[in-house]
């Protein structure tokens, strides 16, 4: 989708996308063409983003350290996920 | 457990505009998915809580809930995809952190093994489904329509609505939905379709029901009549000494059977008197069957 369409989708204005951007919540091409396309992922990050900051009352620096340890629980998940099937598959063998 | 969302909130119904925002922010905080990404049963709760504090956090919806006026289910919001779907789902997608690990990968061992190899893995999701509404006429859903919709990013839809679907009725169309990811099939498209009623036609199952002013003269002598049909005109023969009220019956003229076939329409007469006619008044003032003759006999003898 592009930036317009992101923004419409989440009711969000698009300096408040720049802002998120910069802040490096969200992660876009900077070419800073408009057809900068985001997709699915995005737009769910960025919901995330809203309920932090609308409605749990989130500051700005308290975002960027929930976003940043989500980002690494999701990392040790999957990573746990791979131990878990590997050695299920040893023990197959 | 009660859906009524004070319930769920765990508040008074006394509960000031404040209290409610901290009840909200404290079980939301607790159950948000994202924030328990391993707990399927925060999704369910976190809906919960979300559509309690949807009717309590606004004043005017609240007072609504309180006179009755909505349920507690009145303001479901359509699923939302968590950002939790995307992330624990995904190997390599532009958010993936090794943060949590890196220090680990050092070692010559099996998981530095694995984490070295995990780069690169790829993955598939199927696209969401796409729900829609769609108002029809009421001739369009008896006879069959082809539609084109387009949708607010762009997708045109172009489909045929069948002949004969009802109100509330949802067709799906096969991989018309939001894309997939890594190569995976799209969703598809839900649409549900709403019947606008129409002015003089009446739905009852597979049959149709019209009601059809009639002329004195056509009532009591007898007559053909036109009548319209969803498909259009046909000519109807009215028996001599018709009533308002008698029924007749179209065979074959009602709503199209999925397995074949149609229902019937049944077309209600209603005698319409000329208005002002002094020549009809001189008639029956003078005539003397007429004034003896009382319908309501029966109805007399009962009470």
């Amino acid at each position: 989708m592009t930036r317009e369409e992101f923004c419409s989708r989440l009711g969000i204005r698009s300096a408040t996308l720049q802002l998120w951007t910069s802040e490096g919540w969200l992660l876009l091409d900077d070419t800073g063409s408009s057809s900068a396309s985001l997709s699915e992922i995005d737009l769910a990050r960025g919901q995330l983003i809203r309920h932090l900051g609308d409605e749990f009352g989130v500051n700005a620096e308290g975002i960027g350290i929930i976003l940043d340890l989500l980002d690494q629980v999701h990392g040790l998940r999957s990573v746990l996920r791979e131990v878990l099937q590997s050695s299920a598959a040893r023990a197959e063998r | 457990m009660s859906d009524n969302p004070y319930d769920v909130l765990a508040i008074k119904r006394d509960a000031s505009a404040e209290e409610i925002q901290r009840a909200f922010r404290k079980l939301a905080k607790k159950h948000h998915p994202d924030l328990n990404p391993g707990d399927p049963r925060a999704a369910e709760a976190f809906k919960r809580i979300s559509g309690a504090y949807d009717i309590l956090g606004d004043p005017e919806k609240r007072a609504r809930f309180d006179r009755g006026e909505i349920d507690a289910s009145g303001t479901e919001k359509p699923p939302h995809r968590f950002y939790r779907d995307f992330a624990d789902a995904s190997d390599g997608h532009p958010y993936a952190s090794a943060a949590g690990f890196e220090d680990m990968t050092g070692t010559d061992d099996l998981l530095s093994e694995l984490l070295r190899r995990r780069t690169g893995t790829s993955f598939r999701m199927r696209g969401a489904d796409r729900h829609l509404r769609l108002p029809i006429d009421f001739l369009e859903a008896v006879n069959g329509t082809i539609k084109h919709v387009v949708l607010p990013d762009g997708t045109a839809l172009d489909f045929v609505v069948p002949a004969g679907v009802s109100d509330g009725q949802i067709l799906g169309l096969a991989g018309k939905g939001e894309p997939g990811l890594g190569g995976a099939p799209p969703g598809d498209a839900l649409v549900q379709l709403e019947v606008r009623p129409h002015r003089r036609f009446r739905r009852e199952g597979d049959d149709i029901r019209l009601d059809l002013p009639i002329s004195l003269t056509e009532a009591v002598l007898g007559g053909r009549v036109e009548v319209p049909t969803p498909t259009g005109r046909v000519t109807m023969s009215i028996p001599k000494g018709s009533n308002t009220g008698k029924v007749l019956r179209l065979r074959g003229k009602g709503m199209p059977r999925p397995q074949g076939g149609h229902g019937d329409m049944y077309v209600t007469l209603q005698v319409v008197l000329p208005e002002n006619d002094p020549d009809l008044e001189t008639f029956v003032t003078h005539w003397q069957r007429g004034l003896a003759h009382n319908p309501r006999r029966d109805l007399e003898r009962e009470a």
